[in-house]
């Protein structure tokens, strides 16, 4: 088996082909850096891209991608992280695919607490279909499909995911990677379903929530007196956002008590994949029915 | 029409009247007493109430499909008896509680009343015993016995083994009212045995139903993982997996959606795991989308379309084969795929697991296709099968870079031959690659290259042809040099196989041609057979004729006759019979 070594075209996209400028790339460089300083083997970690910009970013790292389905990215990786627990599974994908086609999985992905990791590039809008509004738009967003302005109010990812008693919930900036990287860190290390909202500038299509804007709003959290070890008060500071003036950035809730998935499971099962299936015997079951 | 020596008996009344459970004790009396049996249910979508019938039909011979009469009726309400009246045969037998069922009934048949009438109170016998009238049933199964003339026995011993566990006094309470029913009947009615069966006759056999068949096989065949949502009927195959997760190892994992499940079982196949998902058309209209995520990825994928009526909701409970086309055409775009349709419980056993075979050797999605009547039917399954007859085979897996040799990057969508690239797993020491929906390079890099696009789906179709060999003609079933042959796929196996005793009876020489491998065709093994047919009659439970419709396509076959039912029911071995003999001769 020899492939051939020029397969690479102009048609072959085997680095980032993000339009220049676009949040994505803080978000690529956050990511790589996180697990290059977490000294994860890269056999060892599968990325599993939703569709959309956000998610070819699984395709462009050095570690194992999967590319998957708009809005199918979580149970994709759940499935993964339950036949090999021994991976590092980590979900990227956009406001749209998580929270608007993909929104069942993510809520039930919280409960469930399946150790998975999902960084949201979160960018009020749909970019790769040439900007339409995304569930997380701001009221009033002008595109092609809301011509007027979208009546809907945005979905709120962080307070989602707390009402749905994730036991991670973070948010960050794709303009301040430093920062990103760090959170990135502390979700990819958690045991259970760990939330990284990311404030992502789309710089082709969203002309409001922009570096600037974002710079002027983010703060971190940690330069406060806040505590992430309460539901009740990381729900009222993710609702600060709600406002469209302050963006707290860092890590709002951990639950380290609750067990994730994989304890509940491999108190049963040893890894899927590491046991032999070539001498089974069933004749127990005939005999019992 | 003369049927084997044999009788049926049906048991019917609300759901939640324990109507399952006493088809399930008769079958296994049938089975210590050396008696063939096959049970099969009727019921709508409630979960109480509403009319529920259980048919056990039972033989000295061999019996494997459904047969339209009831000799012994067991009624548990008054209703069922108004729905069944006209179906018990001349001189069959009504067992009746008397407190229940108000209108009269007279005990030897007459002009208005064709049948023998046996009323017992049951209710009252229990009630009798605990103040509850949870032991009616026993009483009614050993009045069956005193008008079959079986003794208590045997009947006796499994009570006892199946209450034991409970308390000795609910065996004992279940033992008194089994005599209490029988003595009644005994002090009030003359003997009126019609039918002597040879008891010791059966080969040792299980009985099992379809979806125990598929979730056994599918645990032999090393499944380790199974996503599902609840949808009937296929449901119970999650069900009994679940239920034997801790002892084999599986993780069996009630999804939000069958969206999901479908996706949590193709990145559990990804990572290595043998994975299985299943529902009813219902559920595997939304997994679609995926399941060309699987073609295109290649991941080995098997999923169960346990097939009701339909369309859309459309008779959730009862039977149909009419999702053939739609699976075979499902999702958007081109991929080779694998569609296998099972006809009974050993086939159901074994096709599963070759199903897995074949998805793991050709990397590609393998749909498997049962129905109500497959899934709930009690099937036999003979105790001499060999229940390893069908070994695992994974295909061609690379386990580290060291198998690759040197620095070689490992190419997951490599070019070869027969379609089919050495797989790696994720996790694999040294390799990483990339998989993905998009169109994609050998390295699974997103590829949008008009030559590569055309190489790789060559590549990937070439998989049709190489498996060949894996796919094997479909059986003939009675005489080879028959005058007419019954087309039969999928869960019509048994009801076309009997038909032609049946017509044997007539000097009709017919022979059973059934397909339970259905896509792809082994055109070059099987054209010869059909080209060799006399007259034909295709036998679908649809409306449409969907496989005759590939018979045409694929063959340019096209069967004299057809015989096609969507009313919700499986088809009878004596409906056929009577179909051909009132239409071809």
């Amino acid at each position: 088996m020899k492939p051939k070594k020029d397969l690479s075209s102009h048609y072959t996209q085997s680095t980032p082909n993000w339009c220049p400028g676009c949040g994505n790339y803080g978000i690529w460089v956050s990511l790589k850096n996180a697990l290059q300083e977490l000294k994860l083997p890269a056999h060892k970690v599968v990325l599993v891209g939703d569709i959309g910009c956000s998610g070819k970013l699984a395709y462009w790292t050095d570690y194992n991608g999967f590319g998957s389905l708009h809005g199918r990215s979580i149970p994709i990786a759940e499935g993964v992280k339950m036949a090999n627990s021994d991976l590092t599974v980590i979900v990227v994908g956009g406001d749209g695919g998580l929270l608007g086609e993909g929104l069942q999985h993510f809520l039930h992905a919280c409960r469930r607490n399946v150790n998975i990791a999902v960084i949201l590039h979160n960018n009020q809008v749909y970019g790769l279909t040439t900007g339409q509004t995304s569930p997380t738009s701001d009221l009033g967003y002008k595109s092609s499909t809301t011509p007027e302005g979208a009546y809907e109010t945005p979905l709120n990812p962080s307070l989602l995911a707390l009402t749905a008693q994730a036991t991670f919930v973070s948010a960050g900036f794709a303009g301040n990677t430093p920062h990103l990287t760090q959170i990135i860190k502390s979700a990819i290390l958690h045991t259970g379903f760990a939330l990284v909202d990311i404030y992502q500038p789309c710089v082709t299509y969203n002309y409001i929530n922009t570096y600037e804007y974002y710079s002027k709003r983010v703060y971190d959290i940690t330069t406060t007196p806040y505590k992430p070890d309460n539901r009740f008060r990381a729900m009222k500071k993710s609702m600060e956002i709600e406002g469209g003036q302050k963006f707290p950035i860092g890590i709002l809730y951990q639950d380290k008590s609750r067990p994730s998935l994989q304890d509940n499971i491999q108190n049963r099962v040893s890894p899927l994949v590491k046991q032999s299936i070539n001498n089974i015997t069933v004749k127990s079951l005939f005999e019992q029915d | 029409m003369k049927l084997k020596n044999e009788f049926v008996i049906a048991i019917a009344g609300k759901a939640g009247q324990g109507i399952l459970s006493m088809g399930e004790l008769i079958q296994d009396i049938c089975r210590d007493i050396g008696l063939y049996s096959f049970v099969w249910v009727d019921y709508p979508s409630l979960i109480k109430g509403g009319h529920n019938v259980v048919f056990i039909r039972i033989s000295d011979t061999p019996i494997y499909a459904p047969v339209e009469q009831i000799n012994y009726l067991i009624t548990l309400d008054a209703e069922s008896l108004e729905i069944h009246w006209d179906e018990i045969v001349k001189k069959g037998v009504l067992i009746y509680d008397k407190d229940i069922v108000k209108k009269e009934i007279s005990q030897r048949p007459n002009k208005t009343q064709p049948f023998f009438g046996v009323g017992v109170p049951f209710n009252a016998i229990s009630r009798g015993i605990n103040k509850s009238t949870r032991y009616a049933n026993t009483s009614a199964i050993a009045t069956l016995h005193y008008v079959l003339g079986w003794e208590l026995a045997t009947y006796a011993k499994i009570l006892e083994k199946k209450f034991k566990k409970k308390s000795q006094q609910i065996v004992d309470d279940n033992i008194s009212a089994m005599k209490r029913g029988y003595e009644y009947a005994e002090e009030n009615y003359d003997s009126i045995f019609t039918h002597q069966l040879n008891k010791g006759q059966a080969e040792p056999y299980y009985s099992i139903d379809g979806s125990q068949a598929l979730a056994f096989g599918a645990i032999k065949a090393g499944v380790k993982f199974t996503a599902a949502y609840p949808m009937t009927p296929a449901t119970p195959i999650f069900d009994h997996l679940a239920s034997h997760a801790d002892k084999y190892g599986i993780i069996a994992k009630q999804a939000e959606d069958e969206i999901s499940a479908i996706c949590m079982t193709v990145g559990a196949s990804y990572a290595g795991a043998r994975a299985l998902t299943m529902s009813s058309g219902g559920g595997f209209s939304l997994m679609v989308e995926a399941l060309g995520l699987a073609g295109i990825t290649e991941t080995p994928l098997v999923v169960v379309n346990a097939m009701r009526g339909g369309p859309s909701t459309g008779l959730p409970t009862k039977t149909e084969q009419s999702d053939l086309r739609f699976v075979l055409h499902a999702s958007q775009g081109e991929f080779p795929r694998v569609v296998l349709a099972p006809g009974d419980s050993v086939e159901l056993y074994q096709l599963i697991q070759e199903a897995f075979n074949l998805a793991d050797l050709y990397q590609l999605p393998v749909i498997v296709l049962t129905d109500k009547y497959l899934a709930t039917s009690q099937m036999i399954f003979p105790k001499d099968t060999d229940l390893d007859a069908i070994a695992v085979d994974r295909g061609i897996l690379i386990n580290s870079q060291k198998e690759l040799g040197g620095d070689e990057k490992y190419a997951r969508y490599l070019f070869t031959k027969d379609g089919v690239s050495p797989r790696a797993l994720p996790g694999s020491n040294g390799i990483t690659f990339h998989s993905g929906s998009d169109e994609h390079n050998e390295y699974g890099e997103i590829c949008e290259d008009p030559h590569n696009r055309v190489k790789m789906m060559d590549k990937r179709m070439r998989k049709e042809n190489s498996m060949l060999p894996s796919i094997p003609k479909p059986k003939i079933y009675g005489h080879t040099n028959a005058d007419i042959t019954l087309i039969s796929w999928g869960s019509t196996k048994w009801a076309a196989i009997e038909a032609i005793e049946l017509l044997a009876n007539h000097n009709i020489l017919a022979n059973v041609m059934h397909f339970n491998y259905i896509y792809p065709f082994n055109i070059s093994k099987t054209q010869p057979l059909l080209d060799k047919i006399k007259r034909s009659i295709i036998i679908e439970n649809n409306a449409t004729g969907q496989f005759a419709g590939l018979l045409k396509q694929y063959f340019n076959f096209e069967p004299e006759h057809s015989l096609l039912k969507y009313d919700g029911h499986p088809f009878y071995p004596d409906e056929i019979a009577k179909i051909i003999l009132n239409q071809m001769f």
